[in-house]
């Protein structure tokens, strides 16, 4: 069953490089046929990660979050979801591409973590899953956000730069790049802290006290406090749009460091095979 | 029998050319029933705009009509025969149909995807029905036409890449503030440029539009005829920090947006990012305003730019379009082809009414003493009986008609069911298809019309013994 799941997880990283190759062929030279077999393997794709996901989560009797794979896994999942929906939907130019280069990013992470995770038994699981859960989905949130903070500063770019090309052409105008990602960290923001507040109660339920000096939710809640400026500036200052655009790319840089590197200085939550607290 | 195309454009006929062929309604309505009463034109299809006219017929002779509408054209333009043929393009079978959805998507056009001759296609095929000069097959054809033509301006950004000064202006404006139309601008000059972008801007966006310029009294005159506001010159400044479009058009030989003017402007837009296009020569602006944070400056020649990378997008999607009229073409075929069994599946639908009559009338002879009820339901279950053996075949034969090369031939399956003589029968040339000999020989030229030696102008040239004549093949 492991080498069936190491399998299954190196197809579908495969056909994952393959999607987002063929999706940027057809953006600097477009094809029908190109973006439709992009399309159809990026379907594969979700289709491998649900099987693997669902796979996990029957052989564990848990749901598939307790740990640093897992939950990369599950976020990659859920901005490879958001994306196929609002292609269908809404056609955001070239969103499919960017936010799935970043998806693949993290599943690529993931290929180099250990897939022997035993059963885990987590003292107030229930609380602990809505801790895990509501950052999953905040981390896609801000992900998304990234994802359109670097669309907006290419955009602007190629048109301070006047390169008139197809990454022009296919990417959407400033103002609907700055809206969509606003709103994304705007959902994001409120998410991050309710995950928070249940870490610090699930914290106090299991270890009978508060963790107030660890490194991890103080890095988080400093993350936390970055978006909030971000939010605070885009409504408040007379920051240029560009800027605010940087700081947001700065703050998921910062998440990204607090998700990978955090956990190992913490003491209370550190990622290990089995789980978030071994 | 045969689609052809025969017409003259914008790469084969000079505008003099064009503007004497061209016909209004009234006079195409005439040329249509002309072509009515020509023998060998079944159906016939007149498209006429400013840059092509255009006969679209279904025949079962291509010389005939080659013939004949090259007569036509010739008198029309008040040109010799031979005059004429050196302005005209034929194609014919699928070729034809292909220039007739290329022309529909505007791939033929002057502008590489306009939209305007789809419209223009509709209009013929409505007047061509409107007088009773369109069958079967040229309705389906252009209705598989239009559709296509529909399919490639949605589908494809083909029509959607501004590739004028004016609206290459308006894209850009879009690529900064999105969709949103409540934007304010701010045009500095009146002059013929200054006017069309003006234009431009006013249908584009709903927010305040000012016009300022040197004589303030211009600057009223084109505000009232765009619906802006004239503003004194003196007052630029002011209005600057105000709006997020600011087009310059001015014939002054210095700079009239200096670097501190929109700085200043720009401390209290508080980050919000200005649009500044210039296309006054020479130049309006000066050319450190660029350097400004969130300020984006374009000239001219950024504008041919964005015109130039418009136009390379056209030609690409061009390829995406010709790859969507290619399954409107094989789409078209299958429906010719499918055509093929509908006399055999008519011819044996008949044979079994006729069985049940004649059978129904042996029995009223046998049993007279049945009464009107009784006859009323053995009929009925009689021609149930007929219909439940005949389902199955009928829908094997519908399915083999859609086969380009199906195991049993329409004429075996004829003969299988015993109705050759019935299917001949129907065999006469009706307004709602055409016969089955006529499809099999439609079929037969159909690719062949691609691929074939000479076109049916060249073949006319060479009966008449007259000269080249310019044919334009479409692939």
């Amino acid at each position: 069953m492991l080498t069936g799941n190491r399998l299954l997880l190196d197809f579908t990283i495969f056909i994952y490089a393959s999607s987002l190759t063929l999706f940027f062929w057809d953006t600097v030279a477009p094809k029908r046929g190109m973006n439709r077999a992009a399309l159809l393997l990026l379907f594969l794709v979700f289709s491998g990660e649900t099987a693997f996901l669902l796979k996990r989560l029957f052989a564990f009797h848990a749901a598939p979050l307790y740990t640093r794979f897992d939950t990369l896994l599950l976020v990659s999942w859920l901005v490879l979801l958001v994306t196929l929906v609002v292609d269908a939907f809404f056609r955001v130019g070239l969103l499919v591409f960017f936010a799935n280069v970043i998806a693949f990013g993290f599943v690529v992470f993931d290929s180099f973590a250990p897939l022997e995770v035993g059963e885990t038994v987590h003292e107030q699981a229930d609380l602990l899953l809505l801790h895990v859960g509501f950052a999953v989905l905040g981390y896609v949130c801000f992900t998304l956000a990234f994802a359109f903070a670097g669309m907006y500063l290419l955009q602007n770019m190629l048109l301070l730069q006047k390169r008139w090309n197809r990454w022009y052409l296919g990417l959407p105008s400033l103002a609907d790049l700055e809206r969509f990602s606003h709103r994304s960290t705007l959902i994001g923001f409120p998410l991050l802290m309710v995950s928070m507040v249940l870490g610090f109660v699930w914290g106090r339920l299991v270890y009978h006290h508060w963790i107030w000096l660890d490194v991890k939710p103080i890095l988080t809640f400093l993350n936390w406090v970055c978006y909030g400026v971000y939010l605070w500036l885009y409504h408040s200052s007379s920051w240029s749009r560009s800027n605010l655009m940087k700081w947001n790319v700065a703050c998921f840089v910062f998440l990204l460091v607090n998700f990978f590197v955090g956990s190992d200085f913490s003491t209370y939550h550190p990622w290990t095979s089995t789980g978030i607290l071994g | 029998m045969q689609i052809i195309v025969i017409g003259a454009n914008h790469t084969t006929a000079s505008v003099d050319v064009r503007e004497k062929l061209s016909y209004r309604e009234d006079e195409a309505r005439e040329a249509l029933r002309k072509f009515k009463d020509s023998r060998s034109m079944f159906e016939t299809i007149l498209v006429s705009t400013c840059n092509r006219t255009e006969v679209y017929t279904l025949t079962t002779s291509r010389k005939a009509a080659v013939d004949y509408i090259c007569h036509v054209f010739a008198s029309r333009a008040g040109l010799s025969v031979s005059e004429m043929q050196t302005h005209l393009y034929v194609h014919e079978g699928q070729a034809a149909a292909r220039h007739a959805m290329k022309v529909a998507a505007g791939l033929d056009s002057i502008v590489v995807g306009e939209t305007q001759i789809l419209g223009q296609m509709k209009q013929a095929f409505a007047l061509a029905q409107e007088c009773g000069t369109v069958g079967s097959m040229l309705q389906k054809l252009f209705q598989q036409v239009v559709e296509v033509g529909k399919r490639v301006h949605t589908e494809t950004s083909i029509s959607k890449t501004p590739v004028s000064v004016a609206y290459a202006a308006v894209q850009l404006a879009k690529k900064i503030y999105g969709s949103s139309k409540a934007r304010s601008a701010l045009v500095l000059g009146a002059g013929s440029m200054a006017k069309l972008a003006a234009e431009h801007l006013a249908s584009q966006f709903e927010g305040p539009l000012w016009i300022a310029n040197r004589t303030f009294g211009r600057a009223v005159e084109l505000a009232e005829a765009v619906g802006g506001k004239a503003i004194p010159w003196e007052d630029v400044e002011t209005i600057l920090s105000k709006v997020d479009i600011v087009l310059t058009a001015t014939g002054a030989k210095d700079p009239v947006l200096s670097l501190a003017q929109v700085q200043r402007a720009q401390k209290q837009r508080r980050g919000q990012p200005q649009f500044i296009v210039d296309i006054g020569l020479p130049r309006n602006v000066e050319m450190s305003v660029s350097q400004v944070k969130d300020v984006f400056l374009f000239d001219v020649d950024d504008l041919r730019g964005v015109i130039q990378a418009n136009f390379e997008e056209r030609a690409r999607e061009a390829v995406v379009a010709s790859e969507l009229i290619e399954q409107s073409l094989t789409s078209f075929e299958n429906w010719v082809t499918s055509l093929r069994m509908v006399p055999v599946i008519s011819a044996v639908r008949a044979k079994g009414a006729n069985i049940q009559r004649d059978v129904m009338h042996s029995l009223e002879n046998k049993l007279p003493d049945l009464n009107d009820r009784e006859k009323k339901l053995i009929a009925k279950h009689m021609m149930s009986i007929v219909n439940q053996l005949l389902k199955d075949p009928i829908e094997q034969m519908k399915e083999m008609g859609t086969m380009k090369k199906p195991s049993i031939s329409p004429e075996g399956m004829a003969s299988l069911f015993g109705v050759e003589a019935e299917l001949s029968a129907v065999d006469t040339f009706s307004d709602v298809l055409p016969t089955h000999s006529m499809l099999e020989d439609f079929l037969s030229m159909w690719r062949g019309g691609e691929s074939a030696p000479s076109t049916p102008a060249e073949e006319l040239v060479a009966v008449a013994g007259m000269g080249s004549v310019r044919t334009r093949r479409e692939c």
